[in-house]
């Protein structure tokens, strides 16, 4: 399968988040503000006064308590994380191709080391050019043969999956499906110091390749084929994919660097590290508190240089904690340039002027708005809890649990206008995505009557809470499979501590779950705690059948909104015990073909299906930026670009 | 030496008799203990104010939900944190929950409890004061020895392990504030004991052949009533603020049967953004609750206290 082309969003403070932003905007018909709101999908941005060279910024690590754990960007899954990726790695080593760049689903050629890639007339091969003037920072060039490192690494990573330390790149092909993912459906690679091709093994929808598999391949120097700290030379750069030595060659190196690359003292100091082709150099990296500087790049040879002398990225364990700071001022040696309201104290969201009500004004900030792109939120249900897994696997029951989630009224109230709903499982946000008829007429809406006329319909006595199954069966008017008479409508929903509007907005789901019979039992944990849980049920991870359901975050697509790694069957996000052969090969025909006929294919059977996903609002992240500070927000994967962020005239 | 002239009070005549005047008969409107406590407690200004304060919280949380009908368990998540208003007086909470109800019906929990709980102790606290000073000797030091050793223990360390271990249930709590509140109501119990059970009236009934339940309950009992009565009232409020304390820091009731600890706490989660009204109404009542408590418990000390009643 291919490379996870989808970037998890994790734990964060907010959880329900997504980005935050940059600069323009997309538009859309749809209104997800609240009533006094004008569309929340416009832009953000910040001053457009001169750009002053120089100075040094303090930002707040995003979300509050997380911060990088990797500095090797060939991630294992429990790596792959955006604070690893876009807010730390990508300052040091870009990846070939960048997506997302001022809340525009697009490809930035500018931001990488590769062109625009051609495709050979069968449909079979694309060849990367790599950019002549784009160079390592210990003088050497980044080649094709960079590219071939890091897919031979991945080539490696063929029997692993599932396996602790694996890569969180790596998903095995689908077989039922007819298809396979990077590097398996590689038929045979050609590198060159300015170019490799590679020929893959039937046509692929070339925007799938380029924007979703390709956006995750970061070249890698050659200086890094070593296999031990003395430096001895490894071989996996230099090996094909074909190579019969090619899994211990890496296997070697592998080890060598996974550990490297998680040893958070060395991060500043290890010279591994210090061989970079992005814009910026890591100064200093703060083990304890996982807070860390960067510089600009002196030998990035690039677009897109930095302003600013320095950037500071300050860690805080809570919203609270960076709240205080905030209101400290935006001026003095320590304040902070950019830092996230929290909920509580963000003004009400006014989409004509985002500066009414700013709590901050007087202490010289400006509020921000986070971007919107291609991001769904959720709640996810267990199909394999051996306590309710049939009750979720009942389309009908899902049905009426996603009729219960009140979008618009937790935007509206806990969360002051600052979202917008997830619509299905293809995002209604920004205007391109392959929206289907199919799938507007089944996108997510607050419904709690047909919710519980559902239950009523399907055998359900919803007299009391828990609704009791009164007919059990797998006809059509039964309780479905699995569920046995007297058996309750109930289950356990965990979700983050210390979200108060969370609290608010789940207390009324809870509460209009209960109108239709269905008892949802919150219970709060740790964001840790949470991501510690969420593992699939399988006969070696039998801890994967005791959750029900987890409210954690959300998923970010890359460029396709496609599920290839999250829905389908084995896919290394899978982890809700859902398989359904028929989607598998839906969403297989979102990668093979670029016809908006099999994208709404794909989405008009899975908006008819049992998804184990609820779909709840989309965070839009309100940040504080100093007044005098320009600031380009958050990529559309919740990455920083700093190299364009400069203190104004 | 003057002469004593006895003279028969012509009608309308107010002048006493002189076996009267000499105190040797009744004053022809006999007042009660109960009257003269009465009066000294009304001379008590502060002690009228918080009886009235109090009862004016006992009729709003009990009969005010009769008249009052505020949203006091529904999410409504378009009404969150609104200020005091036409249709929320003292606002919103950030569930839409109607403030105003919701003092009220936490109101219910925390003087029930609190009641509930410093009735209790003192009844406990009376029984073993007066047990302990009546039978004396080494069964009066191992009980009294036991009471210090109970009282070197935290108060609020005891309230945490059993509120944590018990569970978290109405009864629970009245059970567990009543069994840490109970210990200085006995050593004053104690106290009158070992004064009264030297009494002649004592020694008489035992001489008679009363038997010590019922010379405890018939006549040393009776006569500490005063002393239990004003702590009664003081460790009522000793009790709603244990329980405030409990919820105020995690450990009340299950929301929502919140107590006023429990919005208290609840509210001050929002001191930034001054939602006040989520904060004043349940920490004024709080204290409003304990120093009514604490004035009513000094004026009925002062009604209970001889030498400060007219006769």
């Amino acid at each position: 399968m291919a490379v996870r082309n989808t970037r998890k969003i994790v734990a964060m403070a907010g959880v329900l988040a997504v980005l935050a932003s940059a600069a323009a905007c997309g538009s859309s018909k749809k209104s997800g503000g609240n009533n006094n709101a004008t569309n929340p999908v416009s832009t953000a941005s910040s001053s457009s006064a001169p750009a002053k060279q120089g100075g040094t910024a303090n930002v707040a690590e995003w979300p509050p308590g997380s911060s990088p754990t990797a500095i090797w960007p060939f991630m294992t899954s429990d790596q792959l994380s955006t604070q690893n990726a876009g807010q730390f790695q990508y300052y040091f080593y870009r990846p070939l191709y960048f997506v997302g760049l001022n809340d525009k689903l697009a490809v930035n050629y500018d931001m990488g080391p590769a062109d625009q890639p051609t495709w050979s007339s069968d449909g079979l091969t694309i060849t990367i050019p790599m950019k002549s003037t784009w160079g390592w920072s210990n003088g050497e060039k980044v080649t094709g043969q960079d590219v071939q490192f890091w897919l031979n690494m991945l080539k490696s990573e063929e029997g692993k999956p599932g396996q602790a330390g694996a890569s969180g790149y790596y998903s095995p092909p689908n077989q039922a499906a007819g298809v396979n993912y990077l590097p398996d459906n590689i038929k045979s690679t050609t590198a060159t110091d300015s170019s490799i091709s590679i020929t893959f093994d039937q046509k692929y929808n070339q925007e799938y390749i380029v924007g979703n598999a390709l956006s995750t391949v970061t070249p890698m120097p050659l200086a890094w084929d070593v296999t031990d700290a003395k430096g001895t030379k490894g071989k996996c750069s230099t090996d094909t994919l074909t190579s019969p030595t090619l899994q211990a060659d890496c296997d070697a190196v592998f080890k060598y660097l996974n550990t490297a690359g998680k040893d958070v003292k060395s991060f500043a100091t290890n010279p591994l590290w210090q061989i970079s082709d992005g814009p910026w150099s890591l100064k200093d990296f703060n083990a304890t508190s996982g807070g860390f500087s960067i510089t600009p790049n002196t030998k990035f040879t690039g677009e897109h240089k930095p302003y600013l002398d320095q950037v500071n990225f300050v860690p805080f364990q809570s919203q609270d904690a960076e709240w205080t700071a905030l209101k400290a001022g935006s001026t003095g040696a320590n304040a902070l340039q950019i830092g996230v309201f929290p909920n509580a104290d963000t003004p009400p969201y006014n989409g004509s002027d985002l500066q009414a009500g700013n709590p901050l004004a007087s202490a010289g900030y400006n509020v921000e708005k986070g971007s919107l792109l291609d991001s769904i939120d959720y709640y996810q249900v267990n199909d394999g809890s051996k306590a309710h897994g049939n009750l979720f696997k009942q389309s009908y029951f899902t049905k009426a649990l996603q009729d219960e989630m009140d979008q618009q009224s937790a935007i509206n109230g806990p969360y002051k206008g600052w979202g917008y709903p997830t619509t299905g499982i293809v995002p209604g946000y920004p205007d391109g995505n392959p929206l289907s008829p199919a799938a507007k007429a089944a996108s997510a809406k607050y419904d709690p009557a047909e919710a519980k006329t559902l239950m009523q319909q399907h055998g359900w006595d919803v007299s009391t809470t828990p609704a009791t199954c009164t007919s059990p069966g797998t006809g059509a008017n039964q309780c479905g499979a699995g569920i046995k008479a007297g058996d309750k409508a109930e289950f356990t929903l965990e979700y983050p501590s210390a979200h108060p509007a969370m609290d608010t907005m789940l207390a009324a789901y809870k509460q209009a779950a209960a109108g239709a019979g269905i008892a949802v039992n919150t219970v709060t944990k740790t964001q840790n705690t949470l991501s510690g849980e969420l593992v699939g049920c399988s006969p070696s991870a039998p801890a994967g059948c005791n959750w029900d359901a987890i409210l954690y975050g959300g998923w970010v697509f890359s460029l396709l909104p496609t599920t290839d790694s999250l829905l389908t069957t084995g896919a290394g996000s899978n982890i809700f015990g859902f398989s359904d052969p028929t989607f598998d090969s839906k969403v297989a025909g979102t990668i093979k073909s670029s016809d908006p006929q099999a994208w709404y294919d794909y989405e008009s059977y899975a908006a008819g299906i049992s998804l184990p996903l609820i779909f709840m609002m989309d965070q839009i992240w309100p940040w504080a930026v100093a007044s005098n500070f320009h600031d380009s927000g958050q990529d559309a994967f919740q990455g920083f670009e700093p190299e364009f962020w400069y203190y104004t005239k | 030496m003057d002469e004593i002239v006895v003279e028969s009070p012509g009608q309308g005549d107010n002048i006493p008799p002189t076996e009267q005047m000499l105190g040797l008969e009744p004053t022809e409107s006999a007042r009660s203990m109960f009257r003269r406590g009465l009066e000294v407690f009304l001379e008590n200004r502060l002690a009228v104010v918080a009886f009235g304060v109090l009862v004016f919280y006992v009729l709003m949380c009990f009969f005010g939900p009769l008249l009052y009908h505020g949203n006091t368990s529904h999410v409504q998540m378009d009404e969150i944190t609104l200020p005091p208003g036409p249709s929320h007086p003292l606002g919103t909470d950030q569930n839409g929950v109607d403030e105003l109800g919701k003092l009220m019906k936490a109101g219910q929990i925390s003087l029930e409890i609190g009641i509930a709980s410093g009735v209790l102790a003192s009844v406990i606290g009376m029984l073993y004061g007066a047990i302990a000073g009546y039978v004396g000797g080494w069964v009066d030091s191992i009980m009294m020895r036991t009471i210090d050793a109970l009282l070197s223990i935290p108060l609020i360390f005891a309230l945490i392990y059993l509120a944590s271990t018990l569970g978290r249930t109405k009864t629970v709590f009245i059970m567990v504030i009543a069994l840490t509140s109970w210990f200085s109501l006995t050593r004053l119990t104690r106290g009158d004991t070992l004064t009264i059970k030297v009494r002649d009236y004592v020694a008489a009934c035992r001489m008679m052949g009363g038997r010590s339940p019922r010379i405890i309950f018939r006549h040393i009992l009776p006569n500490t009533i005063g002393t239990t009565i004003v702590n009664t009232s003081l460790s009522i409020a000793n009790s709603v603020f244990a329980l405030s304390v409990l919820s105020y820091i995690g450990l009340g009731l299950q929301a929502p049967n919140d107590d006023w600890g429990g919005m208290f706490a609840n509210g001050s989660s929002y001191l930034d953004q001054n939602y006040w009204w989520m904060i004043y109404p349940p920490g004024v009542s709080i204290v409003l609750i304990i120093i009514s408590c604490n004035f009513i418990g000094d004026a009925l000390r002062d009604a209970f206290e001889t030498r400060l009643q007219k006769r």
